[in-house]
């Protein structure tokens, strides 16, 4: 897991100069936010508290990043080595004990990293072994006064120039890279962007600056200023002496890359056909390039710029120091730490506990995002219950003023329920005499009695006269009988205690008839008199009465024996006659649908029931 | 947040945004909990009476439009049953100088004397119609006792039998058999008023279409009668017919039927 550095200071510490660069990765995307080059002598910073002293302001205005470390090439020491194939654990251990070997006999442990290289020998594997020694990295820690600071990472010079060149130039087959620093030169060969070898003599700006001072005979600062201003290698100022001490420098230089062509003969082709590129302050000095250029026979170039790349352009000579920032920020493809132990963990602890709080600052977040979230939708179930709670109230408020309105409307109805029920009574009976008037027309018969059904059923049955008449005729009833009570009821003295078989209560009407005409004919003109009754929208029913519900209240006298009948007419409309309960009685309460005639038979209903 | 990947400033707020979380949570979140959680009773208080109200008690959903609807179908069938109430009480109302003696105070000198002079004027009219009245009609007239809770709608009932047989004579019926008032009921309408119901059993004989005649004659005004026809009559109050029996008597004359009925008067007091 890479570390969630976002800032990283690089110290790349020079003998002269101190370079430092801030640099900061923000969502995939490099910034170099300040560099800045201390002059060491200029500053005074000879020994560590004062460069302790120096550094600390400068940190803290810096923001106290994270710091990576540039070790010097000459400290450490980088090598490919070649294993054959084993496990992980194993090709450990054989690094490790290579990386004794080649740190010789010291009292200082070790460090050692390694990255894994493309290898072209089948069945072998090759690694990237950069190892140095723990002493010279802390007295180097020590000797800048960061000891105490948070470490993240340490690499050499040749690790950080490898990277930043494999920002560069990723597609770069065969690189050579020259960097002259004020007491030392590094030389790196990167082979497809892996670092195929690193070495360093001690030639550097500064052994040119003496070659020119003993020259001139003048103090090594005014060599300086003149090395670095004018071109001593052509031109008016063109120094043969100089020149040739020069030549020492290529002739370390030329040796260095033949010793490793002898010892890698199958790189291909030898040093011209690597691209060679240089860099340090040394290549600050004006003609240097073009003379070694045609001293060495190489196409030695200076660093190539990095923004066509979308990498921010790196000032010169802080090429290693900005390897190292890419290092630490997790942009190099062959990361070599030589982080001490200690750091280590505590660098690691500084991680766990950046981690904690990134994730303490992602879960106060997601907390107050769940609480706006939570307190929004509390808001609306407030809104949502008050709303409800208002609409509830004025459903009740509606229920309420529509029982009370029923009520009353029930009330008005039921005071004036009589009234119309008497008005429907009366247009009912006028109706039905009308239709049975009409029904008379071109027909042979006679109606002997008319009444409404209770009036009629409230007379005994028939079959309960001692004197039974015949089946189809009655027995007269007597006059006396024709009386109604104070509820009605006609005051018959025998009729509540003998009709056992008393009808049942009905609206509607009996008209009772005779027909004088022979059997076939009577049942006939009976048939479609019924039938044309039965059309009458009045009627919700029109039958032959059934002998046992006959009652004897037509004269004897008049009727036919045997062609004596009785129908019954069921009427439609009886909407009026039941009371509406009151709606606070009886829940669910609703308007009353008209209600069919109880009687022998199917009942049949007709549409309406509305409230009058 | 850019600041919140500087760690030195971020160690600085973390702490401060953790109390400000806090805070919202104490004095913010958990006020609008406690706020929703207490809206809870009254709501739920409220949803059952409305379901109680509505005859379902544990009802889930309450159609809300419904109520409206069934409001305004209320007020609809109300003013539906205010017109024909109004047209009800039209036909039913009673004449202006009866209604004068029905609100006035009883005297029973006075009603004596009219029911003496309407005896009196019945049987010239019957002896000129040539109607054989049996004398139980003549005692079948409303009579005064000291049971009458309501003693001036005794003036009602007397307009009733005397429109009610005069009619009959109008009509040319053959025989007036029997009459007799029977109590009347009333039904309280509280501040709609009192509907006193006042029933009158009657038998008379007559031929059919005379008969006929009679009936319709009941239910309807003196205006409606002359628009309809039939015989003229004196301005009475309306009647109508509750129960009826008709019947032939001899078969000799055919036309002739024998009629008890039970008729029903209406007093209508606001």
């Amino acid at each position: 897991m890479r570390a969630p550095v976002r800032r990283v200071l690089a110290i790349d510490a020079g003998a002269r100069n101190i370079k430092l660069l801030l640099a900061e990765a923000d969502f995939g995307r490099l910034h170099i936010l300040k560099h800045e080059s201390v002059d060491v002598v200029a500053e005074g910073l000879i020994t560590a508290e004062e460069t302790k002293a120096h550094f600390k302001p400068l940190l803290e205005a810096w923001g106290s990043p994270p710091i990576v470390l540039v070790l010097p090439q000459h400290l450490s020491t980088s090598h490919v080595i070649d294993l054959p194939q084993a496990p992980e654990a194993e090709v450990e251990k054989l690094i490790a004990d290579e990386a004794v070997k080649l740190g010789g006999v010291s009292e200082s442990r070790i460090i050692y990293d390694f990255v894994r290289t493309d290898s072209q020998v089948s069945g072998r594997q090759q690694f990237w072994v950069t190892l140095a020694q723990e002493g010279d990295i802390r007295e180097r820690l020590l000797r800048l006064g960061i000891e105490n600071e948070q470490i993240c990472d340490v690499t050499t010079t040749a690790n950080a120039l490898i990277a930043t060149y494999r920002a560069t130039c990723p597609l770069a087959p065969r690189s050579v890279l020259v960097h002259i620093g004020a007491q030392t030169t590094v030389v790196v060969i990167v082979i497809a962007g892996q670092g195929a070898f690193a070495t360093s003599f001690q030639m550097g700006g500064d052994f040119f600056t003496r070659a020119l001072a003993r020259q001139l005979q003048c103090p090594e600062e005014q060599a300086e200023t003149i090395r670095n201003s004018r071109n001593l290698f052509s031109g008016a100022d063109a120094s043969a002496e100089f020149a040739a001490s020069v030549e020492g420098w290529v002739t370390e230089f030329d040796q260095q890359l033949k010793d490793w062509f002898k010892l890698n003969p199958g790189s291909g082709g030898g040093a011209s056909a690597f691209e060679v590129v240089a860099g340090g302050g040394g290549f600050s000095q004006p003609g240097l390039l073009e003379f070694l250029k045609s001293r060495t026979g190489l196409g030695l170039k200076p660093w190539p710029s990095l923004a066509q790349l979308e990498q921010p352009s790196v000032p010169a000579g802080f090429e290693a120091a900005f390897g190292a920032a890419l290092q630490a920020l997790g942009r190099s493809a062959q990361p070599v730490s030589l982080l001490p132990d200690d750091y280590r963990t505590a660098w690691r602890k500084y991680l766990a506990q950046q981690r904690l709080e990134l994730i303490s600052v992602l879960m106060t977040f997601l907390i107050l995002l769940l609480m706006i979230v939570g307190g929004w939708r509390q808001r609306s179930l407030i809104h949502a219950k008050q709303e409800l709670l208002a609409k509830v109230t004025s459903g009740q408020e509606l229920v309420d003023s529509n029982l009370a309105l029923r009520a009353e409307l029930i009330t008005h109805y039921n005071t004036l329920r009589p009234v119309f029920a008497h008005q429907q009574r009366t247009v009912d009976t006028l109706q039905t005499l009308a239709h049975l008037q009409q029904s008379r027309s071109n027909r042979a018969f006679w109606y002997v009695l008319f009444a409404d059904q209770r009036t009629y059923f409230s007379y005994p049955p028939a079959h309960l006269s001692t004197n039974r008449p015949p089946r189809t005729n009655s027995v007269a009833a007597a006059d006396e009988g024709l009386r109604f009570n104070q509820s009605g009821e006609p005051n018959l003295l025998t009729a509540s205690a003998s009709s056992t078989n008393a009808g049942p209560p009905r609206l509607g009407f009996i008209a009772e008839l005779c027909i004088p005409d022979d059997a076939e004919t009577a049942r006939k003109t009976l048939r479609e008199l019924v039938g044309q009754l039965d059309k009458q929208s009045i009627f919700s029913r029109v039958d032959l009465l059934s002998d046992d519900l006959r009652r004897n209240v037509a004269e004897a006298k008049i009727t036919i024996p045997d062609r004596h009948f009785a129908l019954t007419l069921d009427l439609a409309r009886t909407e009026f006659q039941q009371s509406f309960p009151r709606p606070g009685l009886v829940p669910g309460f609703r308007a009353p649908v008209r209600r069919t005639v109880p009687g022998a038979g199917e009942p049949r209903t007709r549409p309406g029931g509305e409230l009058p | 947040m850019r600041v919140l990947f500087e760690e030195h400033r971020r160690r600085k707020l973390l702490p401060v945004a953790a109390v400000a979380l806090a805070a919202c949570f104490v004095f913010i979140y958990l006020p609008l909990t406690r706020k929703v959680q207490r809206l809870d009773a009254p709501l739920r208080q409220a949803w059952k009476q409305l379901a109680t109200s509505l005859g379902e008690s544990n009802a889930l959903s309450i159609n809300f439009s419904l109520l409206t609807n069934n409001l305004q179908q209320t007020r609809q069938a109300f003013q539906i049953l205010e017109n024909t109430r109004q047209e009800a009480l039209s036909r039913i109302e009673l004449p202006p100088a009866l209604r004068a003696r029905l609100q006035g105070v009883f005297q029973l000198v006075d009603y004596e004397n009219e029911r003496g002079k309407e005896l009196d004027e019945l049987a010239v009219l019957a002896k000129k119609a040539a109607v054989e009245v049996d004398p139980r009609v003549f005692a079948g007239f409303p009579t005064h006792t000291a049971e009458i809770p309501q003693p001036y709608l005794l003036w009602a009932e007397l307009a009733m039998v005397d429109g009610l047989l005069k009619t009959a004579l109008d009509c040319r019926v053959q025989a007036l058999h029997t009459l007799e008032v029977q109590t009347s009921t009333a039904t309280t309408g509280g501040s709609t008023g009192v509907l006193n119901e006042i029933p009158i059993l009657f038998e008379f004989t007559g031929p059919v279409s005379n008969v006929v005649n009679v009936l319709q004659s009941l239910p309807l005004r003196s205006e409606e009668i002359r628009a309809a026809g039939l015989p003229p009559s004196t301005e009475r109050p309306p009647l109508f017919i509750d129960r009826i029996l008709i019947k032939k008597q001899t078969p000799e004359k055919t036309d002739e039927v024998r009629v008890l009925m039970r008729v029903v008067g209406f007093v209508f007091q606001e």
